[in-house]
Order: structure tokens, then C-alpha cells, then sequence
């Protein structure tokens, strides 16, 4: 076995809501190899959101840490984990979650636009162009770069989202019930799409769904259950 | 405070796709428009009326002498500054004159109230030496200001006593014999009264005035006596001096007439020169205030009061002053205004915005960079609007005389008389600035550089504060409860 890209080290996570404490994760020890396809399934109320967001360095852990390849990022501080969310973590979401005063096109170019100055950016606009249209040809999107997320169905949407993900070519892919908004054929096709980055690519996903059917076409299955993983 | 691009970007867009905040440009726009013409104006009226101000005023006067003083005790005095290039003596007497031969006088609706109600009216002798004063003051510029079609009343130089006496004055030096004062108590007792006095008392050059008054004679010291003082003076000409105080309240008499009528004839060998203020010119450059105090001090500091042109109006002048302040208070509110309204805006705008704050934390924004968004959002709206105030504000006060003219005047007047004619409602011109009301041939204003500067910077400053406010509220989401924000 390789060393891992992104674990997680007795992660808690307590919420606390007025005096009543609300411990959600309890002790979460897990592991991701690079290019692996790992499937978190559990119950609704079960912290797979909230895994997903301390994993994803979006959300600080209550005790324990996250580390990326062998350093420990969760207790960096903001501006460097927001450097690292950017170049090394997608996030895809159920709810596509674009902006919707962007076209496909924009939307997808934003993500190339986190790290650099205005000039510098500007200087290489022709290349993220590409890489934007490369990407959005990929999902299969050719023919709608222009248009905006409300003229765009859901599955185009959350192509949209995917490609979005993927323009800062990082090498973790954090999916939170990605076509849990989906009929099933378009969850079928969008699925399809995923599976083939990943074997196309070196990216891990981590696929948070209810789906046991499709939890079993993945790599490795773990499920969050009372705030801990059971293997 | 390095930006990211997507901060630029996406404040771009957030802008293109938002009309209200053409709202908030349009109110920092107004703002500085408003502060920038208002004040153009005001400054414009109130430099004009400083200059008139000024030119109804001698540079120093000397003034708080005691009763009886001479002329002769102070002259030299004064001369021996370095900085004194002309003096002139005065003496200021109250009077009340009527017009003889003429009955009650009925009062338009455009008269002001005379002073008495009487048929008397009340006026202020001021008996100057006129060759001394046309050094000293701006007395041949009052009298130039009447235009010639003014009535056909224009001052006529053979007629106005006071040219009469320089004639003589001139005459006498011609053949280098000593000007004897006396010559001038037989010059026929003239007055000038101004334009708009004569206007409202309805008299004209010609008309004979009684002037009665009363003095106390000191010539016993013991008792003291209060004297009738009575005598028939004929209104020779006018003059406008644009001083409302001079104009409205002085007659110009020859000084010997004055002393005269305060027991001090020039033909009696006991009499004084008796003076009341002697006028000042000053060296142009020199410091008025300077020579002022300095003469303060060679005259003995309780001989007289030394007043700079400013001094002798400083009531007024307070009162003008003090109304810009006020109207740049009042502005300046508008300013407070326009920048709640980019506040509003901005607040709104980051509410509807929450969800996409969440979304920029996953791509990987850091909270200045999601600060930046609306901060370049805020502070674009504030440059531009500054921007267009100012150079707005700026052409309106330059080319404000033109606008009334040619537009307010001219064209919209046409097109509402067209709706009045429509209407049967009789034709009325428009004016932001009715010529009549103001004896201006042109609205005043005075651009200051620095003033408009002030202006601009201020407001800038105001917005850039008022856009910081929900800018940083914008960063302090959490990115997760953001993402979840319905
Ligand atoms: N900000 C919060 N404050 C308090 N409690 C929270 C907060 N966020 C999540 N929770 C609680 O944490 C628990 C786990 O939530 P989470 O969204 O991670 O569940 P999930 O496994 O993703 O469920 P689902 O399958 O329905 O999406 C829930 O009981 C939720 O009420
Ligand atoms: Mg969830």
C-alpha cells in the first residue's frame, strides 16, 4: 500500500446548539489512497456532510486532525487552507450549489481564478479558456457554455459542478450525494461520468450516497454509524 | 492587500447584473453635485458680495474718536506710516430730511417701508472731503456705477457739488495760491443720495430736502446744550456704492456742511476741523491687519479704534459666512444619505450573496478574498459616483450662468408656455435665478480646486466606509452554515 492522500485522525465534531452539546463525528479514523474510489455511506443525521466538510478543510474539527499526503492541514491557518481546498480538494454537491449570474462557461473558469492576481490571471486567460472548454467538452457540455445555470437541466447542472471541480486539478474529490437530486437515468449518466475520471485519472473520490447498489461499484465502502466509522 | 482575480471578476458581475446599485452611484453622484454647485454659488455670491463689501468700505478706518476731535491732531500721525497712501477725513451725523413741497406719497407694493412712517425718513450725513476721499475710497466708482439710461439721472459733473469743490481745489493750485476752505460754504448745499433711495423715496436730482437734526453744543462745558439743527439741502445726484449699509442708510454731503451744522463754520476763527473717522488707503500688499494695530498704537490705544475693511463689516460678513457653513452642514448630510444608500444596497446585496460566499470558501477563497468581492463592488459604485459628481458638478457651476440663459430660460420655458398656452395659463419665464431679484448681470461662482477635492476625497472616503461595513460581515460567514443558507 502507498501512503495515503487525505486521512483523518480521531476526528470528533460536536455541535453546540444553546447549552445542549451535540457530538456528531466521535472519534472518525480514516484513510484514502490517491486514485481510490471510496463510498461513505450511513444513515440520514449520521455526519456524512459534516465528515465531508472537516475533510475538506472546510469545517475545523473539534479534536483530532486531518493530515494531506503527511502533513497535518486542519489546524493551518485560513489562508493556507483555503490555498490547499483550492489546488488539491473538489467539492461537488447535491445541490450543484453554481452562481447563477455565471454562465457554464464562467463558472467554471472561476475555479481557475482563486490563486492568482488579476493581471497575472488576465495574462493566461487564453490557456484557462482552454482548459475551461477542455473540461466542460469532457463533461459534455459543448454546447451549453453559455448558458446560465437556470436554462440548464439538473444533470447539466451538476456536469457543471463536476468540471468546475475538476479545473484546479486537484487529486481529491470530496461528492456529497452528487445525483441525490437526480432521476435515476440522469444519476446513471452522471455516475458513469465519474467513474471514468476516476479510472482516467489519479483522483480519489469520495462518493458520500444512500445508494447501496452503488456503493458496491466502487473501490471500498465505509459507514458512519454513532459518529464512527465501522469498517 | 493583494486581490485574486475572482474578486475582481465576480464583482464585475455582480455589478452588471444589479441595476439598484446605478441607485447608489446616482446618490453619491447627487451628493457631490449638490456640494460642489451649492457651494460654487454661495462662494460666487459671497465673493461678490466681499468686493462690494469692500468698495463700500475704506481699506482702515479710524473710528471711536471723541466728540470734538480734529482733523489737524491726527493727521500727522497717520501720514508718518510707512504703509498709509492716502487719508481722508469724515463726519458722520444723524438726520431725518423730508422733501419740501410734496404732500403724502403713496407707497407701491414693491417699496420697501420707509423708515418713518411719518413722511420723514431717517439718513446718516456723511460729510467727506471729496478730494481727500476720491484718493482714499472707491467715491468715483459709486458714482460711475449708475449707468447712463438710469432715468436720464446720471450724475452730472457740473452740477454735483462735490466735483464743484474739487473744481475749486484744482483752481486754487493752478495759481499756487493756499485753497481757502470757506470758498466752499458758497457752493449751493448739495447731497447724494443712493440710486435705490431715491427711487424709494421717489425724489430726483433737483428736489430740495429739509434736513433737521440736532447736536449737542459743548461750547459752554459746564452745561451743555441740545441744538435744533435745520437746513435746506438740494439733491444733486446719486451714487451706488453696492454697500447695502452705505446705500441704504448714507447721504454724501460736503464735510464743511457737517461742521457747519455742528457750530464749527470753517468761516469762524474759534472752529475745529472736526472729524468723526478718517477713511485710509494702504499700500496694495501690505497687511491690513498689520497696520491697523500699528496705528492703533501711535494714535494712544484709547484714542481710537483702527478697523480693517473686514472689521468695519464683521456682522455681516460672520452672517454670510456663517451660511455656508450651514448650507455645507445640510449638504453634508445628503452625503450621509447617499452613503447609507450604498450601505443598503451592499447589505442586500451580500444577503442575497451567502450561499455563493459558501460556494467561493469550497473553490477555495479565503476570507479576504470573499471580502474583496463586495469591497471592489462598494468602493466601484463609490469612484464612479464620485467621479461623475464632480466633473458634473464642476461643468454645472462653470457654465451655470449659460444653463439659465440658454436652457432654463430659453428652452424649457418654450416648451412649458407651450403646455401653458395649451391650458390658456399666461407665459411666465422660468429662472433658477431671476436677474431682477439680485441686481446681477451674471450668477456668481467661484470653483474652488480644493474645496472640490475635498469634496470628492470625503465622499470617497464616506463610501469606501460604507462598503467596508458588509463587506467584512460577508467574510466572517462560516463557509459551511454559508453552503447551507436558504
Ligand atoms: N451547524 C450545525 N449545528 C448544529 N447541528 C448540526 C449542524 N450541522 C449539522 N448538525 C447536525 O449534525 C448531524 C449530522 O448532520 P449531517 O448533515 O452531517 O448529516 P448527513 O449524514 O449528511 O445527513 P444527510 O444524509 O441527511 O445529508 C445532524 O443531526 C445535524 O442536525
Ligand atoms: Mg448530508
Amino acid at each position: 500500500m502507498t501512503d495515503p492522500i487525505l486521512s483523518a485522525e480521531g476526528v470528533t465534531k460536536t455541535y453546540r446548539v444553546g447549552k445542549r452539546e451535540i457530538p456528531v463525528l466521535r472519534g472518525v479514523d480514516f484513510e484514502m489512497q490517491p486514485g481510490e474510489m471510496v463510498a461513505l455511506l450511513g444513515a440520514s443525521g449520521a455526519g456524512k456532510s459534516t465528515l465531508l466538510h472537516v475533510l475538506g478543510l472546510l469545517d475545523p474539527p473539534t479534536e483530532g486532525r486531518v493530515r494531506f499526503e503527511d502533513q497535518s492541514v486542519s489546524d493551518l491557518p485560513g489562508p493556507k487552507r483555503a490555498k490547499l481546498r483550492h489546488r488539491e480538494i473538489g467539492f461537488v454537491f447535491q445541490f450543484y450549489h453554481l452562481i447563477p449570474e455565471l454562465t457554464a462557461l464562467q463558472n467554471v473558469k472561476l475555479g481557475t481564478m482563486m490563486d492568482q492576481g488579476p493581471l497575472a490571471w488576465l495574462g493566461e486567460r487564453k490557456q484557462h479558456d482552454q482548459d475551461a472548454r477542455a473540461l466542460l467538452d469532457r463533461v459534455g457540455l459543448t454546447e451549453r457554455l453559455t448558458h446560465r445555470p437556470d436554462e440548464l437541466s439538473g444533470g447539466e447542472r451538476q456536469r457543471v459542478a463536476i468540471a468546475r471541480a475538476l479545473v484546479a486539478n486537484p487529486r481529491v474529490i470530496l461528492a456529497d450525494e452528487p445525483t441525490g437530486n437526480l432521476d435515476s437515468s440522469t444519476s446513471e449518466s452522471v455516475l458513469e461520468l465519474l467513474f471514468e475520471i476516476n479510472r482516467e485519472s489519479n483522483i480519489a473520490f469520495l462518493l458520500v450516497t444512500h445508494d447501496e447498489g452503488l456503493a458496491a461499484r466502487c473501490d471500498r465502502i465505509v459507514r458512519l454509524r454513532d459518529g464512527v466509522i465501522d469498517a | 492587500m493583494a486581490t485574486r482575480a475572482f474578486s475582481w471578476f465576480l464583482a464585475l458581475r455582480y455589478l452588471l447584473s444589479r441595476w439598484v446599485n446605478v441607485l447608489g452611484m446616482g446618490g453619491v453622484a447627487l451628493a457631490v453635485w449638490a456640494l460642489i454647485v451649492v457651494v460654487a454659488v454661495f462662494s460666487g455670491f459671497i465673493s461678490g458680495i466681499e468686493d462690494n463689501t469692500k468698495s463700500g468700505s475704506p481699506d482702515l478706518l479710524v473710528t471711536s474718536l471723541a466728540p470734538e476731535t480734529s482733523f489737524e491732531s491726527l493727521e500727522a500721525t497717520i501720514r508718518a506710516d510707512e504703509d498709509v497712501v492716502a487719508i481722508a477725513p469724515r463726519l458722520r451725523h444723524h438726520a431725518l430730511y423730508f422733501p419740501i413741497g410734496r404732500g403724502l406719497r403713496k407707497i407701491a407694493a414693491t417699496d420697501p417701508l420707509p423708515i418713518s412712517g411719518l413722511g420723514f425718513e431717517f439718513v446718516e450725513l456723511l460729510g467727506i472731503d471729496t478730494e481727500a476721499e476720491l484718493e482714499t475710497s472707491d467715491l468715483s466708482l459709486w458714482l460711475d456705477a449708475i449707468p447712463n439710461d438710469d432715468y436720464g439721472s446720471r450724475v452730472e459733473a457740473t452740477e454735483n457739488p462735490l466735483s464743484i469743490s474739487i473744481e475749486r481745489v484744482r483752481a486754487a493750485r493752478a495759481q499756487a495760491r493756499p485753497f481757502d476752505r470757506t470758498e466752499l460754504l458758497r457752493v449751493p448745499p448739495g447731497v447724494l443720495v443712493s440710486r435705490d433711495r431715491a427711487r424709494s423715496s421717489r425724489i430726483d436730482t433737483g428736489q430740495e430736502l429739509e434736513i433737521v437734526s440736532a447736536h449737542l453744543d459743548r461750547s459752554d462745558p459746564e452745561s451743555p446744550e441740545m441744538r435744533k439743527i435745520r437746513r435746506v439741502f438740494v439733491l444733486t445726484g446719486k451714487f451706488e456704492s453696492g454697500h447695502r449699509v452705505v446705500d441704504h442708510t448714507m447721504a454724501i454731503v460736503d464735510i464743511e456742511q457737517v461742521r457747519t451744522l455742528l457750530g464749527h463754520d470753517a468761516s469762524d476763527p474759534g472752529s475745529i476741523d472736526i472729524v468723526s473717522d478718517v477713511a485710509i488707503r494702504v499700500r496694495p500688499g501690505a497687511d491690513l491687519k498689520t497696520v491697523a494695530r500699528r496705528l492703533e498704537k501711535a494714535l494712544g490705544n484709547d484714542v481710537a479704534n483702527v478697523l480693517t475693511w473686514r472689521e468695519q463689516n464683521k456682522t455681516f460678513l460672520d452672517v454670510v459666512h456663517q451660511e455656508r457653513r450651514m448650507m455645507k452642514l445640510i449638504l453634508f448630510a445628503v452625503g450621509l444619505v447617499a452613503a447609507f444608500l450604498i450601505y443598503a444596497t451592499m447589505h442586500m446585496m451580500v444577503t442575497q450573496k451567502v450561499k455563493d460566499i459558501g460556494i467561493l470558501s469550497a473553490m477555495g477563497a479565503s476570507r479576504d478574498g470573499t471580502k474583496h468581492v463586495f469591497l471592489i463592488c462598494g468602493v466601484t459604485v463609490g469612484v464612479l459616483g464620485c467621479v461623475l459628481g464632480a466633473t458634473i458638478g464642476c461643468l454645472t457651476s462653470i457654465y451655470l450662468d449659460e444653463i439659465n440663459r440658454y436652457f432654463i430660460r430659453g428652452t424649457l420655458t418654450d416648451i412649458v408656455n407651450v403646455f401653458r398656452g395649451m391650458f390658456g395659463l399666461p407665459d411666465t419665464v422660468l429662472s433658477i435665478f431671476p436677474p431682477q431679484l439680485y441686481a446681477l448681470d451674471r450668477i456668481p461662482t467661484v470653483v474652488d480646486p480644493t474645496w472640490v477635492s475635498q469634496v470628492t476625497i470625503g465622499a470617497f472616503a464616506v463610501t469606501i466606509f460604507a462598503a467596508w461595513l458588509p463587506a467584512r460581515r460577508a467574510a466572517r460567514f462560516e463557509p459551511v452554515r454559508a453552503l447551507g443558507y436558504e
